[in-house]
């Protein structure tokens, strides 16, 4: 008997340890990821002369709230939140739709030139972005849609890598499921809507957040597209704070940490969703 | 049946995401109201200068209801990359705002007019700098007016000076020299010094090593623009010198960019520095008691600086409304309240040069810069391919050079062979 | 029901083929009609925006131009300047090694985050949170604490690690040290990117499978080969193609902490293409740059992708 109960106590001490080293390899990982994000957090809250006067302080020795306060007038930080969250917005939403239908077509549908198309998409995803920007620039202004929000959005309304992540994922849906259906008597757009995509609904939402975060983030397309000031964007408005000469870096950390926080409150809810997701859909 | 409803559903899609773009349609740009001429005016004035520009812009726009000048300030880069596009595209802006040195491809390209008219439209040429001037000259005619100009000065903190025992900044090159071996101190992390004797930028930064080979009777191009001085004695001579400083005394930290260098001045971590007038708010925030100092004069014994000019340049698109218009608006720039008022907002000295000593004594930093205003010499006059000789060419060489300064002969003369061909190709 | 009939007369006449085919054409044809359907805005969009500007800039590629005005047509010209420039050859190496090294490590790192994120822990969400956050970021502004964080004289990280005896050197000054840095950021860049595509992939293995398996008294790694490696496969696929196009194109954190420096020695072929285009104007010069490195990460890709589809997991 005192084998046993040895040997049960023998495994739990040492998962207890594993899980111990698990946790104090992430805690340490975590950290030297996260370095970069405090450094710049904890300048957000430091006077500018002292951020350039000792730079090598991680935690502040003077503390304020001025950056914070000074950056609502020194760009119109709301109006470009809002601004970047429409774009972002409307991006995400339209090319979820067209992404994944393309997708499904090429995962689970069978047409004349599929192969040449889905190498098209590989191709397109491989050219480098910064060939394409002038003369997609060109053809919107062509268009007439210089400085507009269609002129914004439909350039980016679709995407080489959402179609060929999803169609990976599509990929993985049994085709019984659908075949069943199509007995029934359901056309293809409703296999798509109301049998595949709910399935996806993981890879939707990994893929709306890459698409939203992207966007986000994007600080020539916007740039070069818009021409007056109520269009920028907040990575437009943040890069106001790096002069020709000096950089404010006070005012420019705390305009990022501020931009960081919806991403952030993003990223959660998805990953909230997901595991819901997955304890929902009691996929297989 | 089916086709039906595929059809149905790629209206369905069609309809929504039409009306998710009108939905979010767009707030338009601003119209011209009847009889008020509006000027569209791009220009990288971002950052620290742009209170300044925004205050001068606002007040004209107060005092001139006939005219609404829009800035629209973009970092410099995207800027560059959008000016040409846009102008091909007939979307382009009225008025520019650029660095001096990248003006000739733009005129070259006659995407930008000449501006003589203004000096008969209430200008007056003889009141602005003549240097700044004629930094926004090319093939003989005014193609961008000054805006903003300044030479670079010798920063040095004093108290590091105190400490050391030197009593007074540098004159010459070899107290310079001197200074800065003195100014250095081992003993910090990773056997780099404790402390530089100076701070030197050698990429995105205000050029020092042109003025020091410019010093030395040598340069990058002779200032008709069709001499290549970089393999010259005299430009041997500067880098080796000062590459030797670097490398084996390690006065200062090799390959900084700019923005570095200034990091160091600010931490307290380098005694010198050639930089301009932006500098100063950033020094005192930081709590650095510095003080100005022309920069020492080398083997040819001349005072001399680089001028950083942003000049207002006027599309060729622009009408004769348009163009009456932009005089009037740099006409009151000029003026010396708004001159004034900007040089003292911003830090930089004046463009004009008929502003008395005493509207500026509350900023005195601004009349050490005002001093040597006249010093300054242009980067590369006239060439369509300077930023091409600038970032392939010149910085990597010399902080190739700075890593080897037994090489710097043949290096410089590679330099000069790549110029020669950068400048014949047209880029 | 129709088949079978028509089946059964087409043993007796020879009229008959023509109504047999009839069905089976018009069926593969309404199929396709449907396909295009879906896949009708994606193609018009792209067609537009992404086809046109390629085949624009390859044309490109054969003139002197600088996106304004008439531009020259130069033939070969940019190409053979290309080849001749030993700057160009240095970015080909320097574009292979850090695809070389970077790909792998971003992908390893991504895979055992996400093994040890997809369990049940205490704090998950903060961890997954935490390694995500990199690729949320601006580069720019990430750039800038990147600096403050590893600069050899007022850095943070050089202080701290000095009584440890690591040494930082001269740092970003030195054009090794310069190009390990800017591995760094790539990989620190990304490994969260990658490991939410894994967390996706492997929320898509039951957990039954493992459960059976552990009663099968299989270990921890005999697990992960055996199931869920394997059934990681499309997942990979796609990874795998990214992460390498993803590196082979390596650029933001180039330009936002090197610029390419110093001389060269952190310049890879998307800084090239930028410096030419955005920099010296020379669009011709820069379309060359394009097809060039596009050509490289194609090869690469397509290689690994036949390698992938082989291993195609379908259900």
């Amino acid at each position: 008997m005192t084998t046993a109960t040895q040997h049960q106590e023998r495994i739990s001490a040492w998962r207890v340890v594993r899980r111990a080293v698990l946790y104090l390899s992430l805690a340490l990982a975590a950290f030297i990821i996260l370095l970069p994000v405090l450094w710049m957090i904890s300048a957000s809250v430091r006077p500018e002369g002292n951020i350039v006067s000792h730079p090598a302080e991680l935690i502040p020795t003077v503390f304020t709230w001025d950056n914070y306060r000074e950056i609502w007038s020194a760009i119109p930080f709301l109006h470009e939140l809002r601004n970047t969250v429409v774009f972002a917005g409307c991006v995400t939403i339209v090319s979820l739709l067209f992404d994944s239908m393309t997708a499904y077509a090429l995962a689970r549908l069978d047409f004349p030139g599929k192969r040449l198309f889905f190498i098209a998409i590989l191709l397109f995803l491989m050219i480098p972005p910064q060939i394409t920007l002038i003369p997609v620039y060109q053809i919107v202004a062509k268009l007439g849609l210089v400085n507009t929000y269609p002129g914004l959005i439909v350039p980016r309304a679709t995407n080489a890598f959402g179609i060929f992540f999803l169609r990976q994922f599509f990929l993985g849906i049994p085709d019984e499921l659908s075949q069943a259906a199509r007995i029934d008597g359901a056309g293809e757009f409703r296999i798509y809507w109301m049998i595949v995509m709910p399935l996806a609904r993981p890879a939707l939402l990994t893929l709306g957040l890459f698409h939203f975060m992207y966007n986000w983030n994007d600080l020539l397309w916007p740039l070069i597209i818009t021409t007056d000031n109520n269009m920028a964007t907040l990575p437009a408005g943040l890069s106001e704070f790096a002069g020709t000469h000096v950089v404010q870096y006070g005012l420019l950390m705390a305009g990022a940490t501020m931009a960081m926080l919806p991403m952030l409150a993003v990223f959660i809810f998805v990953q909230r969703k997901f595991i819901q997701g997955i304890a929902t859909t009691g996929f297989r | 049946m089916k086709l039906l409803r595929v059809g149905a559903a790629v209206a369905l899609a069609a309809v929504v995401s039409a009306s998710v773009l009108t939905g979010c349609s767009s707030s338009g740009g601003s119209s011209g109201s009847g009889g008020v001429v509006d000027l569209s005016f791009w220009n990288g004035l971002t950052g620290p200068d742009k209170p300044a520009v925004d205050h001068l812009i606002s007040q004209f726009n107060k005092t001139h209801p006939k005219i609404h000048v829009t800035s629209d300030p973009i970092p410099w880069d995207v800027l560059y990359a959008k000016l040409l596009p846009a102008f091909g595209a007939h979307k382009g802006p009225d008025l520019i705002g650029i660095s001096s040195d990248n003006l000739p491809e733009y005129a070259s390209k006659h995407v930008v007019q000449p501006l003589d008219s203004f000096f008969s439209n209430g200008v007056a040429k003889s009141t602005i700098v003549s240097s700044a001037l004629n930094a926004g000259t090319y093939q003989g005619q005014v193609y961008g007016v000054p805006i903003e100009s300044t030479p670079v000065l010798l920063y040095y903190n004093k108290k590091m000076f105190q400490t050391a025992g030197i009593t007074s900044a540098p004159t010459t090159w070899s107290e310079w020299a001197a200074d800065a071996k003195k100014l250095t101190i081992p003993g910090g992390t990773d056997g780099n010094p404790k402390q530089y004797g100076m701070a030197i930028g050698t990429n995105n930064t205000i050029e020092l090593f042109p003025i020091l080979m410019w010093m030395a009777n040598g340069g990058i191009l002779s200032p008709d623009g069709k001499q290549v001085l970089l393999n010259s004695a005299g430009s041997k001579r500067a880098a080796t010198y000062w590459a030797n400083l670097i490398h084996n005394d390690h006065i200062a930290p090799a390959s900084l960019s700019g923005a570095d260098a200034d990091k160091l001045i600010s931490s307290g971590k380098a005694a010198m520095e050639v930089n301009g007038p932006w500098a100063t708010t950033g020094y005192k925030q930081a709590g650095i008691d510095y003080g100005l100092a022309p920069i020492p004069t080398g083997p040819n014994g001349q005072h001399i600086s680089v001028g950083s000019t942003t000049v207002l340049a006027v599309s060729s698109a622009a009408n004769s409304d348009k163009m009456k218009a932009a005089a009037t608006f740099y006409a009151y720039w000029t003026q010396q309240n708004s001159q004034v008022q900007f040089s003292l907002t911003s830090g930089f000295p004046p463009v004009t040069n008929n502003v008395p000593a005493s509207e500026l004594a509350k900023n005195p930093d601004i009349a050490a810069f005002a001093k040597q205003a006249g010093t300054t010499r242009p980067l590369a006059p006239g060439q369509t391919t300077f930023a091409s000789i600038e970032n392939d060419i010149y910085d990597p060489t010399i902080e190739k050079i700075i890593a080897n300064p037994s090489q710097a002969g043949s290096l410089l003369d590679q330099a000069a062979t790549q110029v020669k061909s950068t400048i014949a190709s047209g880029g | 029901m129709t088949r079978t009939v028509d089946h059964a007369q087409d043993m007796t006449t020879q009229a008959v083929p023509v109504a047999r085919r009839r069905p089976r054409h018009s069926l593969r044809r309404r199929q396709a009609l449907r396909a295009y359907a879906f896949i009708a805005p994606s193609a018009a969009i792209m067609g537009v925006f992404v086809l046109w500007p390629l085949i624009s800039s390859a044309r490109l590629s054969f003139y002197q131009s600088s996106e304004f005005g008439p531009s020259t047509f130069v033939g070969l010209g940019n190409y053979r300047e290309l080849f001749a420039d030993p700057v160009f050859r240095g970015d080909v190496w320097r574009t292979l090694i850090y695809a070389v090294i970077v790909t792998p490590v971003t992908i390893g790192l991504a895979l055992m985050f996400a093994v040890m994120l997809n369990r049940r822990l205490h704090g998950r969400t903060f961890f997954r949170a935490a390694i995500f956050l990199p690729a949320v970021l601006s580069l720019g502004v990430m750039a800038i604490a990147w600096d403050y964080l590893l600069n050899p004289d007022i850095g943070l990280l050089p202080q701290w690690l000095a009584p440890l005896g690591i040494s930082f050197g001269a740092g970003q000054a030195d054009p090794t040290t310069a190009f390990i840095y800017v591995m760094i950021v790539g990989i620190w860049k990304n490994v969260g990117f990658y490991m939410v595509m894994y967390l996706a992939g492997l929320a898509t293995i039951p957990n039954d499978l493992y459960e059976a398996a552990s009663i099968d008294g299989a270990g921890k790694f005999r697990q992960f080969r055996s199931i869920t490696w394997p059934l990681l496969a499309n997942t990979s696929a796609f990874v795998f193609i990214m992460a390498t196009i993803a590196s082979v194109q390596a650029f933001d954190q180039i330009y936002s902490m090197t610029r390419g420096g110093p001389y060269f020695s952190t310049e890879t072929l998307a800084y090239l293409l930028y410096r030419k285009g955005f920099l010296d104007l020379d669009f011709g010069y820069a379309s060359a740059v394009a097809w060039i490195l596009t050509i490289i990460v194609f090869v690469v890709s397509i290689v690994q992708q036949v390698f992938f589809s082989r291993r195609e997991v379908r259900y």
